[in-house]
C-alpha cells in the first residue's frame, strides 16, 4: 500500500526549513517584478521604449517577439546555471539529514522496503524544485504575454528540460551523499559536473589538442558518459527561440546516467547496515 | 514451560563451543549449529546468529556477534544486558532489518524478519533517537504511526493517549527541536507504541529520564507485558533490568554467556563470610594463611570460599580461642554476576 509519509515529510521539512519559501519568494518576486514594474512601449509590433521601476531602459529595436524570446532565454540561462545552482545547495541536506544516526533507525525499523524510502526522499526533493520552476516559468510566461501578447509556447516547454538537468544532477546529490553521508559530498560533485559539463560539450574542439589518442578517447568517453548539463540548458533556449533541437541523445545518456546513479543508491542503500 | 534445555544449548552450548571454525566467519571462528528445537512458539527467537563488520578501506574485522541463539517468551519483558560495545544493538537492529546478519535467523512473533510485514507489529525505541525537528510531538507520532502500517484513526487516539499518558499533552503542537533530552525520550517511547505493536524493542528506554519519568516507563512496561504483549530492554544499567525485567541475558563479546531469572542468576552462593573481633595476633595469623579479609569497624570480615573451608576456619578460630560474632552466607547480587561474568 502506498504511504506517502517520507514524500510529504519531505515537502513539510523544506517549508519549515524555510527552502521551499526561499524559491516561492525569489520566483514571485521576479513575476512580481516584471508584471508590476516593467512598462513596454510597443509600435507596430516593435519595441520602442522600455521602463523598468520608473527608469528608461535602452533597448535595442528589437520586434516585441524577438524582445521576449531574449528575456525569456536569458531567464532560462540564468535559472539553468544559478538557479539550479542553489536548488542542488537546497537540497544537498534531504538525504544526509534522514540517514543521520537516531534518524534513519526510526525510519528503516518500519514496514516498508528500503528503496520506497530513498525514491520518496528523491521524489520529495525533485517536486519541491519542480513546482518552483513551474510556478516561476508559467508566471513569467503569463505575465509577459499579457503585456506584450506573445505566447512564446518554448518558454513554458523549457521548465521540463530546467526540472530534467535539475533531477539529473539531483541523482548525484542523491548517491554522493548516501554513500559518504555527507550533503556538501554530494553538493560539491553535482557542482562540478554542472560546471564541467561546457567544456565536456566542447569535446570535438578540445581533444585534437591532446597529445595522447588515449587522453582523447578518455575524455570523449566522460562526454558520453557525464549527465549533459550544458546542452540541456542550452536546449532550454534553443526551444525559447524556436531553433531546431536535437535532444535525443542528450536527455537519452543523461537519463541512463540518472537511472544508473538512482539503481547505484538503491542497492547501496538497501544493502547497507546502518 | 521449560525453555530452560533447549536454551542452554541454543546459548553457545557443548555443541557450539566444540565446532570447528567456519571458513566464511574466520573472525568468529564458529560453526552453525544445523539444528534447532523450540518447545513452544516463542514471541523472539534468534536462531545462530552471526555477524561481522567489514571496514574494506583497513581490512578490520569485528565480530559483533557470535553464535548468538535463544528465545524470548510471549508476555514477558526480557533484558539484555551486557558493557558498551557487546553486541546488544547490532542484535537489535538485526531484529528490526536496520542492520542484516552474515548468518543465521531472526524470528519475531513467528515470522522471520526477512518478512517485513512482520514490523507492522513491532515497536522500537533507538538508545539515541532523533526525530525530524520540524515536526511537532504530534506530527511526529502521526508519521511514524502511519509508516508502521496503523490506521489514522487508531493512530490518532493512541497519540493521544499516550502524551497524556507520558505527560507531553501540552507539548502536542510544539516542535520536537524545543524539547528537552527527557521529553524526547518519553516522545520516543509513545512512537514506539503508538501503532500498537505487540513486540516493544526498547533500548536504554530510562537514558536521561529522571525518577519518576523512570518510574512510568517501568509501570508502562509491566502493564503492556500484563495485556500479553512482549517487551525486550536493551541495557547496562543493572538496577532498572533487576527491578523490571522477567528474564535477563548477559552478553559479552557478541556471545550470550549467561541466561536466566534474576533468581536463577543470583540464587548460587558466592561463599561465606566471618566476622570476628579485631586482633593484631589475628591479622598476622590470617596473613600466614593467606585468607583474604577486610577490617571493618573494629571487627575482621574473613572471606571464605566454601562450607569445607569455613568450617576448617572455624575450627582453627576456635582452637585459637577466637570468638566468632557472625557467619553470613554470602549470595550473589545480579552486579556482581554481571561482573563476573562480563567484565
Amino acid at each position: 500500500m502506498f504511504r506517502p509519509g517520507i514524500f510529504l515529510d519531505t515537502f513539510q521539512e523544506s517549508f519549515r526549513n524555510k527552502m521551499f519559501l526561499f524559491f516561492f519568494i525569489v520566483a514571485s518576486l521576479i513575476v512580481g517584478s516584471i508584471g508590476l514594474a516593467l512598462n513596454m512601449d510597443v509600435v507596430n509590433g516593435v519595441m520602442r521604449g522600455m521602463t523598468f521601476f520608473g527608469s528608461e531602459l535602452r533597448v535595442p529595436a528589437f520586434s516585441v517577439k524577438q524582445w521576449v524570446e531574449s528575456f525569456q532565454s536569458g531567464l532560462a540561462m540564468f535559472v539553468g546555471t544559478f538557479g539550479l545552482f542553489l536548488a542542488l545547495m537546497a537540497t544537498s541536506t534531504l538525504f544526509p539529514l534522514m540517514l543521520q544516526k537516531g534518524s534513519i533507525d526510526l525510519l528503516l525499523c518500519r514496514p516498508i522496503p528500503r528503496w520506497r524510502l530513498i525514491t520518496a526522499r528523491f521524489a520529495g526533493g525533485a517536486s519541491i524544485m519542480a513546482f518552483n520552476a513551474a510556478y516561476l516559468f508559467l508566471g513569467v510566461w503569463t505575465v509577459l504575454g499579457l503585456k506584450s501578447s506573445v505566447w512564446n509556447h518554448g518558454f513554458p516547454e523549457s521548465t521540463i528540460l530546467a526540472i530534467f538537468a535539475f533531477v539529473v544532477l539531483f541523482s548525484v546529490v542523491m548517491i554522493v551523499s548516501v554513500t559518504t553521508e555527507s550533503g556538501p559530498a554530494g553538493l560539491l560533485a553535482a557542482t562540478t559536473l554542472l560546471v564541467f559539463s561546457p567544456v565536456l560539450a566542447a569535446h570535438e574542439q578540445i581533444t585534437p589538442a591532446f597529445s595522447s589518442e588515449l587522453y582523447r578517447h578518455i575524455f570523449r568517453t566522460l562526454y558520453w558518459v557525464l549527465p549533459k548539463s550544458a546542452e540541456t540548458i542550452g536546449a532550454m533556449r534553443r526551444l525559447i527561440i524556436e531553433r531546431p533541437l536535437e535532444l535525443n541523445w542528450v536527455v537519452g545518456t543523461s537519463f541512463i546516467f540518472a537511472l544508473v546513479c538512482y539503481i547505484g543508491t538503491v542497492v547501496y542503500f538497501t544493502r547497507k547496515d546502518y | 514451560m521449560d525453555l530452560e534445555a533447549p536454551l542452554d544449548c541454543l546459548s553457545g552450548g557443548a555443541e557450539a563451543r566444540h565446532a570447528k571454525p567456519s571458513r566464511k566467519h574466520s573472525a568468529c571462528r564458529w560453526e552453525i549449529p544445523t539444528r534447532y528445537n523450540f518447545p513452544m512458539p516463542a514471541a523472539f527467537e534468534v536462531r545462530a546468529v552471526f555477524k561481522t563488520f567489514r571496514h574494506w578501506w583497513s581490512r578490520r574485522e569485528v565480530c559483533a556477534l557470535r553464535n548468538v541463539s535463544f528465545a524470548v517468551q510471549p508476555g514477558t519483558i526480557f533484558g539484555l544486558l551486557g558493557p558498551n560495545g557487546a553486541g546488544k544493538t547490532t542484535l537489535v537492529k538485526i531484529a528490526l532489518t536496520i542492520a542484516y546478519p552474515d548468518q543465521g535467523e531472526i524470528r519475531v512473533l513467528g515470522e522471520s524478519v526477512r518478512n517485513r510485514s512482520v514490523l507492522r507489529s513491532v515497536g522500537y525505541l533507538p538508545e539515541n533517537p532523533r526525530f525530524p525537528a520540524h515536526l511537532t510531538a504530534w506530527q511526529v507520532l502521526r508519521l511514524y504511526g502511519s509508516l508502521s502500517g496503523a490506521d489514522t484513526k487508531r493512530v490518532d487516539a493512541n497519540a493521544a493517549n499516550w502524551l497524556e499518558r507520558l505527560d507531553l499533552a501540552g507539548w502536542r503542537d510544539v516542535r520536537v527541536s524545543k524539547f528537552s533530552k527527557g521529553m524526547n525520550e518519553r516522545l520516543a517511547l509513545a512512537q514506539a507504541l503508538v501503532h500498537d505493536p505487540d513486540f516493544i524493542f526498547l533500548d536504554e528506554p530510562t537514558d536521561g529520564l529522571d525518577p519518576p519519568g523512570r518510574r512510568e516507563v517501568r509501570a508502562i512496561c509491566r502493564e503492556l507485558a500484563d495485556q500479553g504483549k512482549t517487551i525486550f530492554i536493551n541495557s547496562h544499567i543493572l538496577a532498572e533490568i533487576e527491578l523490571i525485567c522477567d528474564r535477563i541475558a548477559l552478553m559479552k563479546s557478541g556471545e550470550i554467556v549467561e541466561q536466566g531469572t534474576i533468581v536463577e542468576l543470583t540464587s548460587n552462593q558466592s561463599g561465606y563470610e566471618l566476622v570476628v573481633g579485631v586482633s593484631n595476633e589475628l591479622r598476622n595469623w590470617l596473613h600466614e594463611k593467606m585468607l583474604p579479609f577486610t577490617a571493618v569497624d573494629g571487627h575482621l570480615h574473613i572471606h571464605v570460599p566454601d562450607r569445607t573451608s569455613a568450617n576448617s576456619l572455624i575450627d582453627a578460630l576456635r582452637a585459637k580461642n577466637v570468638e566468632i560474632d557472625s557467619l553470613n552466607v554470602k549470595k550473589r547480587t545480579l552486579e556482581s554476576v554481571f561482573m563476573e561474568k562480563v567484565l
